[in-house]
């Protein structure tokens, strides 16, 4: 049966290239925002159009928990992506980030625009590269843990920069922008 | 299968692939339904490399997948047109190609203010530009179906596109060597290399995830200047077979029967009947073909 668990139980995954290095400074220098935020919910759309615009987008919905680098007062942002399943159609936009309702995590991002409801709309930085989840054991510092098998980086090294206290990138990435904001 | 020879393959030591299949939002692998996988470079090339060598350097990219023996797959090209289509995504009912394309423009300088494309990622289609930001260098867009993962259209784009803020942009090349010196104009020397980053690309474009293999061109690291990617790794060679092997069914997620739809590329308007076990049990099947034949 070990045969059988191990070619069930595969991520959903894909892939795209970006640019290293991954280190959490070089991120933070190329963000206009870094947040550290929770997932509301999210819905993937056609783009502009309908069906005839050719695109599937997601639209992730999040409350800021704490800004790092940049942003503003908004109770909600929203984090838009491409890809997504609409109907009989699923569209692979490989390498970008993927969410969970209720997920924490930390965003380095670049602003697209803001919705007609007012509502700041992001982009993330490098893909997957630019999103952290935050977790960790009960009684235990908070983590925040990058996940990018679904990235090809050139210039980047295996696991560098992975899994780090939650705290610890706080401080860098403040660090990072006093001294580029 | 026979139970005893379930049992048998379920007693065998577990093969040691390091390729993974990509599974679309249904949770299900990808797939193309014919054997034939067009594509199509878009006539405006990259302004980064003069003449024809970029264009050769995609085709080399799809011929070291379509020359892999244990396979059947075959990647006709569509020639250019001059004024093709450089729209990226699905149309139904429509001919959709599989496009290679070079994204010369960044939206944040070719769209107007407001224009809602930006939050809803139709600029790239609607101003022929790249939105995704000066830190990646190429994605492939894959549609499919959620419920088989036969896949309906692949185009990959490659940023070719100049950083809004300061100008400065990726250099594709095709060199052979050395790697550049960043500190130096990228002159005779290997910046991005095309055919590596197209051949990992169309990896994926064919239904290929990141492979643990840190060696296999379906690696998810490379150093600059690389272009060990351009030829194909044992790794790679098991990945394309498992799913395309030839004279025989292409492995998907789901048991039989699938019914295969016709494609806006096209389709086959066949079916697939492997089987869920026989499915799962595919690689070993591949495992034993090679003891038999070298790839």
């Amino acid at each position: 049966m070990r045969l059988a668990a191990a070619l069930i139980v595969s991520l959903p995954a894909a892939a795209a290239t970006v640019r290293g290095p991954a280190d959490v400074e070089t991120l933070a220098a190329a963000s206009e925002a870094v947040v550290h935020a929770r997932v509301l919910s999210q819905e993937s759309r056609w783009g502009g159009g309908g069906e005839s615009s050719g695109v599937i987008y997601t639209r992730v919905l999040l409350r800021p928990l704490e800004w790092w680098k940049g942003g503003g007062a908004a109770e909600a942002i929203v984090v838009s992506l491409p890809g997504g399943t609409v109907g009989d159609l699923s569209q692979t936009v490989q390498g970008v980030a993927t969410f969970t309702a209720g997920e924490e995590v930390v965003l380095f991002l670049r602003q697209l625009g803001r919705e007609r409801t007012g509502l700041p709309v992001y982009d993330i930085e490098r893909l997957a590269l630019g999103k952290f989840s935050v977790g960790g054991l009960p009684g235990r510092p908070l983590r925040a843990m990058r996940d990018r098998g679904s990235l090809a980086c050139q210039g980047c090294r295996a696991g560098e920069e992975d899994d780090l206290a939650l705290d610890a990138l706080r401080d860098r990435v403040r660090r990072a922008a006093l001294d580029r904001p | 299968m026979r139970p005893s020879a379930l049992a048998l393959a379920l007693l065998l030591p577990l093969p040691a692939f390091g390729y993974k299949r990509t599974q679309n939002g249904g949770h299900v692998y990808l797939f193309w339904g014919p054997r034939g996988h067009s594509f199509q470079i878009d006539s405006r090339g990259t302004p980064d490399v003069p003449g024809t060598s970029a264009f050769d350097a995609v085709r080399k990219s799809f011929t070291t997948w379509g020359v892999v023996t244990c396979s059947d797959l075959v990647f006709p090209e569509v020639l250019p047109l001059e004024q093709g289509d450089r729209r990226v995504g699905y149309f139904r009912g429509e001919l959709n190609r599989n496009l290679v394309l070079w994204r010369t423009a960044s939206c944040s300088t070719a769209v107007p203010p407001g224009d809602p494309c930006t939050t809803d990622r139709t600029c790239p289609n609607k101003y022929d530009c790249w939105d995704k930001g000066t830190g990646v260098i190429a994605t492939t867009t894959t549609t499919s179906s959620p419920y088989t993962g036969q896949i309906f259209d692949s185009d990959i784009e490659l940023n070719d596109s100049p950083n809004p803020i300061d100008g400065s942009k990726l250099t594709f090349t095709t060199a052979d060597s050395p790697p550049c010196d960043p500190a130096l104009p990228p002159v005779n020397c290997v910046s991005i290399d095309v055919q590596n980053t197209v051949t990992h690309e169309a990896g994926h474009s064919i239904g290929l995830d990141h492979t643990t293999d840190q060696t296999a061109t379906m690696a998810a690291f490379a150093p600059a200047g690389e272009t060990s990617k351009r030829t194909l790794h044992p790794d790679d060679i098991q990945g394309i077979c498992a799913i395309y092997p030839r004279g025989a069914q292409t492995s998907t997620s789901l048991g039989d029967p699938i019914s295969i739809t016709l494609g806006g590329s096209g389709g086959c308007g066949c079916s697939s009947r492997t089987g869920s076990w026989e499915a799962l049990l595919a690689p070993l099947g591949l495992l034993a073909l090679r003891r038999r034949r070298r790839i």
